[in-house]
């Protein structure tokens, strides 16, 4: 079984189908978020939890979530980074 | 572009749950949660238990900051332990902490005994050690083409 490890977090890549969804809950600055989905073409959702963090972002679109109507939720996709939340 | 850098500015956010966040993905199963939150792991997994149903997470990847923070080491072995009662396989890739831990939705993912065995004998001591630097330097290389 293939086991891949992005610093301190390793995973099983096989297991995540192709148009699975990653969620990566801190970002920092958005290593994970960007080189495994890259990688695999897997779709991922960033969410950060500092303000301070989030303003040196540029990989990171911030959105509001809560403005957001169900029918109008972001679209993950590849690569991606989407939101930045959880503050 | 870093925090640190000159250029950074600050930016207001929503504050919005674990819920909430993967509720962004509301017709998803979600494959892979990592989570590398600084120390509060514990809290947010403890209190999100609710939340993180084995109905629709496949893999958890969790940097807890026992390194940091050693006596947060009980709450941790409590929240694995609760995330093994809630139908999760746990493989601790770190040796002397808990700074890399995994755990498999065995719902979704039953793992042979053999898988088992295999990623917790061959590649914990074996292999994950030199795919980190591969996986980053591939995907750098496909960012830059």
């Amino acid at each position: 079984m293939k086991v891949e490890s992005y610093w301190s977090h390793t995973f099983l890549p096989e297991l995540i189908r192709p148009d699975g969804v990653i969620f990566d809950f801190g970002t920092n600055n958005g290593g994970f978020c960007k080189l495994v989905p890259a990688g695999y073409g897997f779709r991922a959702g960033s969410v950060l939890g500092s303000k301070t963090v989030a303003a040196g972002q540029r990989v990171c679109v911030s959105q509001s979530a809560r403005s957001k109507a169900p029918d109008s939720t972001p679209q993950l996709k590849s690569g991606k980074v989407l939101i930045n939340a959880l503050s | 572009m870093h925090y640190l850098d000159t250029g950074a500015r600050p930016v207001d956010v929503d504050a919005i749950t674990l819920a909430d966040a993967v509720a962004l993905a509301p017709a998803e199963r979600i494959e892979l949660v990592k989570m590398d939150i600084e120390g509060e792991e514990v809290p947010v997994l403890w209190d999100a238990s609710p939340e993180i149903p084995c109905e629709d997470r496949s893999q958890l990847t969790v940097e807890f900051h026992d390194f940091l923070d050693a006596a947060s080491k009980p709450g941790i072995r409590a929240v694995i332990d609760k995330l093994r009662g809630l139908g999760f396989f746990t493989i601790r890739f770190s040796w002397h902490t808990y700074g890399d831990v995994l755990f498999v939705n065995r719902r979704w993912e039953p793992l042979s005994l053999r898988q088992r065995a295999d990623l917790t004998v061959v590649h914990k001591s074996m292999e994950v050690v030199s795919v980190g630097s591969r996986i980053e330097s591939e995907c750098v290389n496909d960012l830059t083409r």
